[in-house]
């Protein structure tokens, strides 16, 4: 059962399944920065992988697709940014009101252009291409896992290194970094700080319709409306898992979608389907329970330390 | 030096919840000079700020800047118009080092959409050179002292060219040394040119540095003038509109047996900083004990420690002959603690919960107010009214929100929950902060009446030395977690002697403190 | 005073409910709008959509019918909103609860009236267990609850989906459906030409009860206490804690009784195999409600008649009845932004406060 192929797969359904996780942790971590929960990831990424699939059947055109996919992952974001912050809604529960709407939205939307309320499977959307690296994919094993991915793939790990840079070393970086840490601290300098929040929400909704777009122009070829299935919010916990730090969210992302592609790979072994794609969201909530439970334990432990320094 | 700068005329600023904070307010500055705006607590003073700094629109006023009228609609227009501002609670970002805190408004732009940080540090120790405020630029801002994050702000404020200066009670946290220095500093800037707003309630600095003031009560100007005219009796008449006159008329009395016992109580708060390092002492049946301290010394954990709010790091704490150590909040309740929080609109009461349910909070689930775990909606509406009556709370409806009460009538409302719960201990953290005077002085004389006619230990933790001092038999003054002095007999000290202590320049011996702990 | 200061004072005081009628109709407009661009026959939609439901008997039955699970997922997240938590597993707790429906139902034996009854015990109890699950790592981990709750509704539909079809599925159906229940396990269906339910009485029973904890009880009372200001419940001695979790249990229960009435009631079988969005409508419902239970009725009542309205639109017209969904989700939006009217209400009260004694 655990030959070279059967670990081949794996690893590759693992990358494949990490580029949603990624874009959406990704985006979520640049909201968290400036200092906000953003919890509408999941509907974000429903309504631009339907605009994805819609844009580019109609245009025929992948630039057009992705455009769409990218504007309305952006204007819905900053709809969530903008009642939020400006009209102060309660953020949760505008986070989760987004979600629902995109749910409705998007099966609203799908059922006036092509009369099924589950997927656009009739329309002719375009896909983005698989990309094989050269010299990589001649190397054993690890040619077959690494190189033959999706164009978005990659784009995934190089928005992972793009929002390190952003959030890290440019002046718009540092000033969302303020922001999310002592908002008075940035207003006080004059840093219109709704302004640099609601930026930071149309960043996240560009990002994140990267992952929707990824799903129906790539993992698929289509849109369905059961697609994103929890992994804006598997990708936002895993953004908080890491304390939003870049790299380590993107290892967390690749840890569940391990745990997916598994899951994946056992359900082709006859085995019952349902406990194994119960799995993912299983794990994530482990994995909230470990995390806090560490991060509790290693703060009793900072002040314990200090009682006993100073006896 | 008569030429103004700033006229702030006619300003007035309705909160959302109806309050006016200012009421027609002037405010007319001139070139070098240092300007006390003087006042109480909720004077107004602080939102007089926030308007010319654009954090608050006013709903009506003109401001004049160097004889222009000018529309401020937010801090950047504030920060372009030469307005500088450093708040009492320090506006930078903990985490990100003192230059990156001082180039966050206008960042020096490298090549690749990088930051030019070579260009950051050396603006950061330039500038603190052309005003000799010399800090480490690499230094993270959460390991300066409180000094030090405040010449940060200083710089912060002169980066942008602000030629208005606004200090918002500077001298509420810092040492003594601290103060002169940024004295000198103050005078220098002012010296060049620069105009200072100084913002206080410390009359001894302001007639020290000032050259004229503006002083505000209740939201109006009640005095403007110069500071060579005026003397700190004269200043404290124009604040609260007489002259001081604490004097309770208490009686002495024998204290009775031991209420509270407290000893070595150590407590770390969660950025790992120890704020009360070993404190001890005791109060008996009628007496009220004051704490004295600037704030932030560790006095307010003490109250929480007591009333069960925050867990002690290590000591112990005796109610009567009972160790309530480990005890929680409710048990120590039914031992006899009641407490007066701090900050009564998170702690004291429920802002959108009737007046009514916030008076039987504590006491509801009693037999007298439920039978079988429902609750006897009549025995509750009359406790509610009769303690609305006996303590006067002044309010429309017992069913309202607490929320929509004025500050004295909130705090009459936690008072007489508090005060009817039965209790052995009180204690009273600043009980008459910020609310009107009338509602002041009686829970003032209420605070007495309980520990004469019921034989109840009181703790009292206040910033205002006065009441302190009229109020309270014996008193402690904390430092730096630590108590630096026990006076047994308040009518024996003066405020300017604790403020020696408080201010740690001086301190009393071992010994002396021991006597806190009878 | 004058009449307009009159009105003024009125406006002020009734503030809240014109501020949610205004957010209603805002969102139910854009809705409309859009509907008239895209639709042929707009009119037809607005007609089945307001007049639709009331034109048959069976028609308002549905109305009728919807409203008991639109009520008890409604009274739940009063309960999780009462302690100011965003508990969204009612929905799971829902789902779950049809799946102990079916397996009592279908293996245990019990005279009529008892049977259900026990049911219903039975699922709430299941649907309590559920919601405490990310209530207490919230309170005891502080992960965060909506996360926690949703992923966790994610692992009850493919638990419910693995008993469906691996244990509890009837195979000469052709599709995933367990046999039908016994007679003596069902809820007695009381208006002919209807399916509406004694579930119905249950309701109104659990609407008066949750009411009556919540405000005539020592335990509602600390938990309305720990809900509204956490921390001065705190400091008078409530266990906040304790409160807490257990207002988030009952909220549980009343989800899967509700789950458990659906099932029984109308289903008489149970092929649930996706989330059926109780959970959300519910929190719309709290919203509207003030976390009222009495007023959660009335509001599930309007949600249910929009509902059936928009069904009927589905198969009356050219529009998908998600329309319906749309408009909820907007309405939560527009009535959560305090901001809305808020220039206004300012406005008001400074002209108020300026003509004379609301200064102070």
């Amino acid at each position: 059962m655990f030959s070279i192929s059967f670990l081949t797969s794996l690893l590759f359904s693992t990358i494949r399944l990490s580029t949603p996780l990624i874009f959406s942790s990704m985006g979520g971590l640049i909201t968290r920065k400036s200092g906000s929960n953003n919890i509408a990831l999941e509907g974000t990424m429903l309504i631009s992988a339907m605009a994805g699939a819609v844009f580019s059947a109609y245009a025929q055109n992948l630039f057009i697709g992705l455009l769409g996919a990218m504007m309305s992952g952006l204007l819905i974001s900053v709809f969530m940014g903008f009642m939020s912050l400006k009209m102060s809604a309660d953020m949760t529960l505008t986070g989760i009101s987004i979600n629902r709407l995109a749910d409705g939205l998007t099966i609203f939307i799908i059922f006036l252009l092509v009369g099924d309320k589950g997927t656009t499977i009739k329309l002719p959307s375009l896909t983005f291409p698989t990309v094989n690296i050269p010299i990589i994919q001649d190397i054993p094993f690890l040619g077959s896992v690494i190189s033959g991915h999706n164009l978005l793939t990659y784009v995934a790990f190089l928005v992972v290194v793009a929002v390190w840079f952003l959030i890290y070393k440019t002046p718009l970086g540092l000033q969302i970094r303020a922001v999310g840490e002592s908002e008075k601290a940035a207003e006080s300098v004059g840093i219109n700080v709704i302004g640099i929040k609601i930026l930071a929400f149309a960043l996240t909704g560009a990002i994140c319709s990267l992952g929707g777009a990824y799903m129906s122009m790539g993992y698929l070829s289509w849109f369905s409306a059961s697609m994103i299935a929890g992994r804006g919010f598997i990708g936002m916990s895993a953004m908080n898992l890491s304390n939003a730090r870049p790299f380590r969210t993107m290892f967390i992302a690749i840890m569940f979608a391990f745990v997916d592609a598994l899951a994946m790979t056992l359900q082709t072994l006859n085995l019952p389907a349902e406990p194994l794609q119960m799995l993912p969201y299983l794990i994530t909530i482990i994995a909230l329970i470990i995390f806090a439970k560490h991060d509790m334990a290693r703060e009793e432990k900072k002040k314990k330390e200090l009682l006993m320094a100073k006896e | 030096m008569s030429d103004n700068v700033l006229l702030m005329n006619k300003m007035t600023k309705v909160y959302p919840n109806g309050f006016v904070a200012n009421k027609d307010v002037t405010l007319s500055v001139n070139r070098g000079e240092i300007h006390a705006l003087l006042g109480e607590n909720g004077a107004g003073k602080t939102t007089l700020m926030k308007m010319l700094f654009g954090f608050e629109r006013p709903e009506s006023g003109q401001i004049f800047i160097e004889g222009k009228e000018v529309k401020i609609k937010n801090a950047l227009e504030a920060i372009h118009l030469g307005i500088g501002m450093v708040h009492q609670h320090f506006m930078l970002v903990p985490s990100m080092t003192v230059t990156e805190n001082l180039i966050l408004g206008d960042i020096p732009r490298g090549p690749m959409f990088t930051i030019d940080s070579k260009k950051a540090v050396e603006t950061c120790i330039e500038l603190g050179k052309k005003y000799n405020m010399l800090l480490d630029p690499q230094m993270r801002v959460m390991d300066l002292s409180v000094g030090g994050k405040q010449k940060l702000e200083i710089l912060k404020a002169l980066l942008h060219g602000a030629k208005i200066l606004i200090l918002d009670e500077p001298t509420a946290v810092l040492t003594p040394q601290e103060t002169g220095e940024l004295f000198e500093t103050l005078k220098m800037l002012a010296h060049d040119g620069h105009t200072i707003i100084f913002i206080s309630h410390k009359l001894d600095e302001v007639i020290q540095i000032c050259n004229r003031y503006t002083i505000l009560r209740r939201g109006r100007v009640t005095g403007t003038g110069n500071i060579e005219s005026e003397t700190p009796s004269s200043l404290s008449a124009m604040m609260v509109g007489r002259e001081i006159d604490l004097d309770m008329h208490k009686q002495k009395t024998e204290f009775k047996e031991k209420v509270l016992e407290v000893k070595d109580l150590v407590y770390v708060n969660d950025f790992n900083k120890k704020v009360v390092n070993g404190v001890s002492f005791s109060i008996r049946a009628g007496q009220i004990l004051g704490i004295a301290a600037v704030e932030g010394n560790g006095q307010n954990e003490v109250a929480e420690i007591i009333a069960g709010l925050k867990k002690a790091s290590a000591g112990q704490t005796t109610l009567g002959c009972v160790d309530i150590t480990s005890q929680n909040i409710r048990k120590r309740r039914e031992a006899g603690v009641a407490y007066i929080p701090e900050d009564r609109m998170v702690d004291g009461c429920s802002a959108t919960s009737s007046i009514t349910d916030n008076l039987v909070a504590d006491r509801f689930f009693k037999k007298k107010f439920s039978k079988k775990g429902f609750i006897n909606k009549a025995a509750i509406e009359k406790e509610a009214e009769e303690l609305i009556e006996e303590f006067s709370v002044l309010c429309m409806s017992k069913d309202n929100p607490i929320g929509a009460l004025s500050g004295g009538n909130i705090q009459k409302v936690i008072v007489a929950r508090e005060f009817t719960s039965g209790a052995k201990l009180v204690i009273a953290n600043q009980p008459t902060r910020g609310i009107d005077v009338g509602a002041a002085e009686y829970i003032r004389h209420r605070l007495i009446d309980i520990s004469r006619e019921s034989d109840v230990g009181v703790l009292l933790v206040s910033a205002d030395l006065v009441e302190l001092l009229s109020v309270s038999d014996s008193l402690i003054v904390m430092v730096d977690g630590k108590i630096s002095a026990y006076f047994p007999d308040t009518t024996q000290v003066d405020e300017y002697m604790i403020g020696e202590y408080m201010l740690g320049v001086k301190r009393q011996t071992e010994e002396e403190i021991g006597g806190a702990l009878q | 005073m004058s009449f307009t200061e009159k009105m003024r004072k009125t406006a002020i005081k009734y503030f809240e409910a014109i501020r949610v009628a205004f957010a209603v109709f805002l969102a139910i407009a854009i809705i409309m709008v859009v509907i008239f661009f895209v639709s042929d026959q707009p009119l037809d939609v607005l007609y089945w959509l307001v007049v639709g439901p009331v034109t048959t008997l069976r028609r308002f039955g549905t109305v009728i019918e919807l409203l008991i699970p639109l009520g008890f997922c409604g009274l739940g997240m009063c309960m999780m909103f009462q302690v100011n938590r965003f508990n969204m597993s009612c929905e799971g707790a829902f789902f779950i609860a049809g799946s102990a429906t079916a397996i009592l139902a279908l293996y245990l034996d019990l005279p009529p009236i008892i049977f259900p009854l026990v049911i219903i015990v039975v699922s709430a109890l299941v649907g309590g267990c559920v919601t405490i699950v990310p209530a207490y790592i919230n309170e005891k981990y502080k992960a965060h609850i909506v996360v926690s709750s949703i992923m966790l509704n994610y692992v009850l539909l493919y638990l419910g989906r693995f008993l469906l079809i691996h244990w509890l599925k009837d195979p000469t159906f052709s599709y995933n459906g367990t046999p039908f229940f016994p007679e003596n396990a069902l809820l007695t269906r009381i208006v002919p030409g209807t399916r509406i339910h004694t579930g119905i009485f249950i309701l109104i029973a659990a609407v008066i009860v949750t009411y009556i904890l919540l405000y005539k009880t020592k335990i509602g009372y600390n938990m309305r206490y720990s809900g509204q200001n956490a921390a001065f419940a705190r400091y008078v001695g409530i266990n906040t804690k304790k409160s807490i979790l257990s207002a988030q249990f009952i909220g549980g229960m009343l989800a899967g009784m509700g789950g458990a009435i659906e099932c029984m009631g109308i289903y008489q079988q149970l092929n649930w195999e996706v989330q059926l969005g109780y959970g959300f409508d519910g929190m719309l419902i709290a919203i509207i409600a003030k976390n009222n239970p009495l007023l959660v009725p009335v509001v599930a009542f309007i949600l249910s008649y929009l509902r059936t309205g928009g069904d009927l639109v589905n198969r009356m017209t050219d529009v998908p009845t998600e329309f319906v969904t749309v408009i909820q989700s907007l309405v939560v939006i527009f009535i959560a932004a305090k901001s809305l009217l808020a220039t206004t209400r300012h406005r008001m009260l400074i002209k108020d406060s300026m003509s004379g004694k609301g200064a102070n």
